[in-house]
C-alpha cells in the first residue's frame, strides 16, 4: 500500500446526548451516548480490517471527538499514537441556537430563516452576547487563546474560514509527508473541508451530509490533489 | 426476488435555467449543475450499487460519471434512458412555442397522448420505451440495487406509474435536479419507495446532529 500513503481519513464523532434529542449542539461540550461510542468502536474495526495504519489523530478540543477517537483506535488496537487537539477543527459555533431544539428555535425564528442558517453557506445564527455565560470565552478550554479569535456565532463560511488554517498549515504538510493521519471532527466542520478538498459550490454544499460514525478515506497526489475516495460503511 | 432502481435526474444545465425545452438536444451541464452532481455523488456513494446506467446525453451522462467515480463503477450508456424526443419544441420555450406553434402548444399543454411534435416521440410511444428500459433494467439485475441517471420525463413516466397515476393529468410534483428517487420492482410491480431523498438522507444522517 506504498502508494497509497498520501490519505487522510476523515470521521465525524458518533452521537452525543444531545444529538439524539436534536438539540443543537455547537461548542456546548457534550459526552457521547453509549451509541457514539459503538459507533465509533465499529468503525475502528472497519479502518483495521482494512489494513489502513495511524500515525496521528487530530481533533477538536471537544470531548466528544476526543472519546470517538480514543474508542476507535482502541478498537483497531492503534491507541497509542500522538493525539493533537485543536479548535480550529471544533464545530461551527452555534450562537444562540445551542442547546435548543428544533421545536423551539421554530418556534422563536421561525421555520425558513432557521434553515438557512443550519443549511445555508453564509448566514450565522443570531450570536451569544460578549456577557453571556455561555460565550466562548469563559470556558478554561479557550484560556490560551486570543479572545479576538473566539466566534459569538458562525455561519458555514466563518467555520471553514477558522478551520482552513488548520488544513494548510498542520494538515496538508503532514499529508505530504505521508504520515497517516486520522481527523475526528464535526458535522459543519467536515463538510466545509470536504467543500474546499472537492472544489463543491456554495450553493451545492447544502446537499453534502456527512454521517456520524462512517469514516470518508480520501487519497492525495503528489501535488495535493484528490485522486481517490472511499466511504467504509 | 426485489430490486431496488434510484432514479437520478441531471444536475442542470443553462437551458434548464432560460426554460429552453432540452428534449433530445445535446446540452451540457452548467457550473451549478456540476456542484450538484457532486454533491448528489458524495452522499450517493454510501450506497452499494451494483451498476450505474445513464442515458447517453452530455447532462446525464456527465452526472453518472460523478457518482461512477465515487463508487468505483463504469457508467453503462444507453439511448433507452433518452429524454423524450420533443421535435419541433426541441430548442423554443414553451412561450416560444405558444406563438409560433399554437395547435403544437394546447396538444402539449393538454398532454395529448397521441400528439408527437411533427418529429418527436408521443406520450404513448415514449411511456413504452420508458416502460421496456426500466423493465429491461430490472431483469439484468434482479435483487440488486443499481442507480439510473435520466431525465424529468422519465422520472414522470416511472413516478405515474409506481403511483398509479394517469399518464395525461397534468403534473402535480416537482422533479429537483439531483435528487435520489428510489424505486421497488418486486414482481408484483412497481412501487415509489422515496421520493427526493435528500430529506430523507438528511433526516437519518443529520436531524440528530449539528
Amino acid at each position: 500500500m506504498r502508494e497509497a500513503r498520501r490519505r487522510l481519513v476523515l470521521i465525524r464523532h458518533g452521537n452525543s446526548e444531545w444529538n439524539l434529542s436534536s438539540r443543537f449542539t455547537g461548542w456546548a461540550d457534550i459526552p457521547l451516548a453509549e451509541h457514539g461510542l459503538a459507533q465509533a468502536a465499529t468503525a475502528g474495526r472497519r479502518l483495521a480490517a482494512e489494513g489502513l495504519v495511524f500515525d496521528e489523530v487530530h481533533t477538536s478540543v471537544l470531548q466528544r471527538t476526543h472519546q470517538t477517537a480514543d474508542s476507535l483506535l482502541a478498537a483497531a488496537c492503534q491507541a497509542a499514537i500522538p493525539h493533537y487537539s485543536n479548535w480550529r477543527l471544533n464545530e461551527r459555533h452555534y450562537g444562540q441556537l445551542q442547546g435548543l431544539n428544533k421545536q423551539e428555535i421554530f418556534a422563536i425564528w421561525g421555520e425558513q430563516r432557521s434553515h438557512r442558517w443550519w443549511r445555508g453557506y453564509t448566514d450565522a445564527p443570531p450570536p451569544l452576547a460578549l456577557s453571556d455565560p455561555r460565550h466562548p470565552r469563559f470556558d478554561s478550554l479557550y484560556a490560551e487563546l486570543d479572545p479576538k479569535l473566539l466566534p459569538c456565532s458562525e455561519s458555514l463560511s466563518d467555520c471553514q474560514r477558522r478551520m482552513l488554517p488548520y488544513w494548510h498549515g498542520v494538515l496538508a504538510p503532514r499529508v505530504a509527508a505521508m504520515l497517516s493521519l486520522l481527523v475526528v471532527s464535526h458535522g459543519n466542520t467536515l463538510r466545509s473541508l470536504v467543500m474546499y478538498l472537492e472544489k463543491i459550490a456554495p450553493d451545492a454544499i447544502e446537499k453534502v451530509e456527512i454521517p456520524s460514525g462512517v469514516p470518508l478515506v480520501y487519497r492525495f497526489n503528489e501535488d495535493l490533489e484528490l485522486v481517490g475516495q472511499e466511504w467504509l460503511g | 426476488m426485489t430490486t431496488r432502481i434510484c432514479i437520478i435526474r441531471h444536475g442542470e444545465t443553462d437551458w434548464n435555467v432560460t426554460k429552453r425545452i432540452q428534449g433530445q438536444t445535446d446540452i451540457p451541464l452548467n457550473e451549478t449543475g456540476h456542484g450538484q452532481a457532486l454533491a448528489m455523488a458524495f452522499n450517493a456513494a454510501h450506497y452499494n450499487f451494483s451498476a450505474i446506467y445513464s442515458s447517453d446525453l452530455s447532462r446525464a451522462y456527465e452526472t453518472a460519471q460523478k457518482v461512477a467515480a465515487r463508487c468505483g463503477l463504469d457508467v453503462r450508456s444507453t439511448p433507452t434512458l433518452r429524454e423524450r424526443h420533443y421535435g419541433i419544441f426541441q430548442g423554443i420555450t414553451a412561450a416560444e412555442g405558444a406563438v409560433r406553434h399554437p395547435v403544437a402548444y394546447a396538444n402539449y399543454m393538454a398532454r395529448d397522448l397521441e400528439y408527437d411534435f411533427d418529429t418527436g416521440e408521443s406520450l404513448n410511444h415514449f411511456a413504452g420505451r420508458v416502460t421496456e428500459a426500466i423493465e429491461s433494467l430490472n431483469r439484468h439485475h434482479s435483487g440488486q440495487t443499481i442507480a439510473a441517471i435520466s431525465h424529468a420525463g422519465v422520472l414522470d413516466v416511472v413516478y405515474r406509474r409506481a403511483t398509479k397515476r394517469p399518464l395525461h393529468t397534468p403534473r402535480d410534483f416537482v422533479i429537483p435536479n439531483c435528487a435520489l428517487n428510489w424505486f421497488r420492482f418486486d414482481g408484483q410491480g412497481w412501487h415509489l419507495e422515496a421520493w427526493d431523498d435528500h430529506h430523507h438522507l438528511a433526516k437519518v444522517l443529520m436531524e440528530s446532529a449539528e
